[in-house]
């Protein structure tokens, strides 16, 4: 009976043991998540935005200087204003006090003369300069954005903000719309945009920000043929119906005359990931080939009728450099890199353009731009501009409208956004993509200023 | 007749011996081929400021030389040290074409050497505790009923996909934290990291012979007094082989990172932050457009083995003299 006892006992204790330090092992990090919160923000000095919380004018060359608790508490309401403050904003340097304190006076005005700034276009006179805020961002998604915002990051995190930390995790349109909506990140990137669904339910205040444009391309592997070759709408439809299989075609040889075309097959490659790529290609396809629409349809992920898988833009690639006959559509970077020459497109008004910088951009010439914020992202395949590159698209930035509820982190991602739509674009040619035309990028400003942090604007910069 | 039978049976004993040697080589042969390829393609990448620098995005700027100092940067024109000519169509010829595309490879994964060390570091904290006090159960209460049924769990566990364990720490700590974090990965790889610790644990106490646990007792201690002065000591070595074990496993993980720890490109030191790893920088560089990052991928694969294989040596280097000197 001891024996008994004493296995039980044993055994019990070693339970207990066990469990104790599982226990203690869940419970850790949800519980030390919190407190990191806590130190990050609570510094100092303040920024702009909270002095607009604040009613008397006067508050804000005080506010600027809450370091001193030794002020005479004289209106209690304001002390509490300044104490919040404290609390949410982070340090700002000496030097910039003033620019603080000027930035807060036009927010005043702003906030008296148009209490919804976001539809008036505010132009300040004047210059605009990111804030030296502190904060750690960090942000996932498409991966055809990757290399220019790392560009930007670097230069920004070195240069611009030094005391920001940004990073930026390319893991797929798909992935980052998820990571975004399930707010595990404080923004996201996507080549497509959020199913509406999806933004109702999950992300309601979900906005997306055009960036930069890029180009989808059929990049074509043929032995002996390095000339650029001649696509049309129907001709690319064809290939990926599987209706045109081999590449001496009539079809293909009409658009290619002089070009030696060989009796060759054609193996089409596709992304067998979800991607933003596939959703423009596809979206593409539906609006030039009914064929395509009624057969496969647009989408992420859509069941290829004819062809091979390959995981990644970079997969597609490998796959036609390795394939004699292949054609894969990737973003034009992609193609850039192996060194493949750039083909031409038939657009809508029957001219054949190259996927080059300028006419990727002026596939948005033209475009309706919605006034709603929400209702940025939109579809600019097979545009009807004449030098326009048909398979186009932007590529957003996913920002929340209302539900950030750090005021120093938004702000801190606000400037960096904004720095992105102005001194940014000087990046983007030399890097290969298609700069935004003026109307989107001014678009895309003034729906990052309608992002707000308990009903205060995060932003307040000239549209230009 | 005898010499007939002598003969074939020195024969068969030739072929098989042969046939063994044979299949040695052929295990042998994969490991060469990885580290061989790993290393030709990976040194494409290996500098100095590979191991001391952390990311750096593309450029095509000229290697900064005494005569030419780098690009200052210069508010009016940030990007200076990009290419000014636009990156136009190359048509066929890349030679003559200097485009950002086909510049050298720039900066290193220190964040994410340190980033890996953290992670699996961290992991480890979590994974040790459990696993060893789970191995002398399994070993010191060896016939218990509960015992069997642990011992069933661990193996299934060591078994499952290393998917399953990130999937499982999304979803229990990410999603509710709403933070990708560097602890979370921890947790994950802790998960694959415990059967690791626990079975080795188990197996070499069970090598300690029972003549010592008996002369323990049998000079009045306690189970629990013989198993941590006596028992435990002995094993040592090999306890410490089954953690560096858990610990290359756990820092050449890719699968359970990428829903956890999602990356960065930069030094983090928050463990509460997304955080870099080298599997993870070596996946993401292999989905990139430039070659240069292509190269830096097989880079990256080579100093995380160097790194595992570091480590297992220092330790077993380490334990071999600690090992001699409490026996």
């Amino acid at each position: 009976m001891s024996i008994v006892t004493r296995k039980l006992r044993a055994t019990m204790l070693s339970l207990a043991i066990a469990s104790a330090l599982l226990l203690s092992a869940c419970s850790s990090a949800p519980a030390a998540v919190e407190p990191t919160v806590v130190p990050e923000v609570a510094v100092e000095a303040t920024a702009a935005p909270e002095a607009t919380a604040i009613p008397e004018p006067t508050a804000v060359p005080e506010a600027t200087a809450t370091t001193e608790p030794t002020k005479a508490p004289e209106a209690t309401a304001t002390t509490a204003a300044e104490a919040t403050a404290t609390v949410e904003a982070t340090a700002t340097m000496a030097a910039t006090a003033t620019l603080a304190a000027t930035q807060a006076a036009t927010a005043t005005k702003a906030a008296m003369t148009a209490p919804t700034a976001t539809t008036a276009p505010v132009v300040a006179s004047t210059e605009w300069e990111p804030r030296q805020l502190t904060a750690k961002l960090s942000g996932s998604g498409a991966s055809f954005p990757n290399p220019l915002y790392q560009v930007w990051i670097s230069v920004y995190t070195k240069n611009v903000v030094p005391s920001v930390q940004l990073s930026y995790s390319s893991v797929g349109s798909g992935q980052g719309q998820k990571d975004f909506i399930a707010y595990l990140t404080d923004f996201g990137g996507t080549d497509s945009a959020i199913k509406s669904g999806d933004v109702e339910s999950k992300a309601p205040d979900a906005i997306h920000l055009p960036m930069v444009m890029g180009g989808v391309m059929p990049m074509v592997n043929i032995a002996g043929i390095k000339t650029p070759l001649k696509f049309t709408p129907e001709t690319l439809a064809g290939i990926y119906l599987g209706a045109i299989t081999n590449w001496n075609d009539p079809r293909l040889a009409k658009d290619n005359e002089g070009v030696a075309l060989p009796d060759l097959a054609i193996t089409p490659v596709y992304r067998s990931d979800s991607s933003g790529t596939t959703s423009i290609w596809t979206d593409y396809l539906s609006k030039v080939s009914t064929d395509w629409k009624s057969k496969v349809g647009a989408g992420s992920a859509v069941s290829f009728p004819a062809g091979i898988g390959a995981s990644g833009n970079a997969g597609v690639s490998a796959t036609v450099l390795n394939t004699n006959g292949a054609v894969g559509y990737v973003e034009v970077g992609y193609a850039l890199a192996a060194g493949f020459p750039l083909p031409f497109v038939k657009n809508a008004s029957g001219n054949f353009v190259k996927p080059e910088t300028n006419n990727v951009s002026a596939a948005a010439n033209g475009m309706n731009i919605s006034s709603n914020p929400q209702k940025l992202a939109t579809s600019i395949t097979n545009s009807a501009t004449p030098d326009a590159y048909p398979i186009a698209a932007f590529t957003y930035i996913l920002v929340r409208q209302k539900t950030y509820t750090d005021l120093n982190k938004a702000q801190a991602l606000a400037d960096f956004i904004y720095w992105g739509l102005t001194t940014g674009q000087g990046a983007t040619v030399r890097l290969g993509y298609a700069p935004l035309p003026e109307a989107m990028r001014t678009a895309s400003m003034k729906a990052l200023k309608t992002v707000t942090v308990n009903g205060a604007p995060v932003i307040d910069a000239p549209i230009k | 007749m005898r010499t007939f039978n002598y003969r074939r049976r020195k024969l068969v004993d030739q072929l098989m011996r042969g046939l063994s040697a044979l299949a040695t080589g052929c295990a042998v042969i994969p490991l060469i081929a990885i580290i061989g390829y790993v290393l030709t393609i990976g040194s494409g990448a290996m500098s100095w400021s590979f191991f001391t620098d952390v990311y750096q995005p593309p450029s095509n700027a000229p290697e900064p030389t005494a005569d030419a100092p780098e690009v200052a940067y210069d508010p009016n024109d940030p990007f200076a040290n990009l290419t000014v000519e636009p990156v136009g169509d190359p048509t066929g010829s890349t030679e003559d074409v200097t485009n950002v595309y086909n510049a050298a490879p720039r900066g290193g994964v220190l964040h994410g050497i340190l980033g890996t060390l953290t992670i699996a570091g961290i992991g480890l904290l979590f994974a040790l505790p459990i696993g060893i006090f789970a191995g002398i159960y399994l070993s010191e209460f060896r016939n218990e009923r509960f015992a069997t049924i642990v011992r069933f769990c661990c193996d299934v566990l060591s078994g499952s996909p290393s998917i399953v364990a990130g999937v499982t720490i999304y979803v229990l700590v990410v999603l509710q934290t709403q933070q990708f974090s560097a602890v979370a990965g921890s947790m994950a790889l802790a998960i694959l990291m415990i059967p690791i610790v626990t079975r080795t644990t188990e197996e070499m106490l069970k090598l300690v012979p029972e003549t010592m646990r008996e002369a323990a007792r049998g000079l009045g201690a306690p189970t629990w007094y013989s198993t941590f002065t006596v028992v435990l000591p002995a094993a040592l070595p090999g306890i410490v082989t089954g953690v560096m074990l858990a610990f290359a496993r756990g820092a050449g993980e890719t699968a359970p990172l990428i829903l956890t720890v999602l990356g960065s490109n930069i030094i983090s030191t928050d463990i509460f932050k997304p955080m870099a790893a080298l599997p993870l920088l070596t996946y993401r560089y292999t989905e990139s457009p430039y070659p240069g990052e292509n190269t830096q991928a097989w880079g990256a694969a080579f100093v995380l083995m160097m790194l595992v294989l570091l480590m297992n040596i220092l330790v077993r280097v380490a334990t071999r003299k600690s090992g001699g000197n409490s026996r």
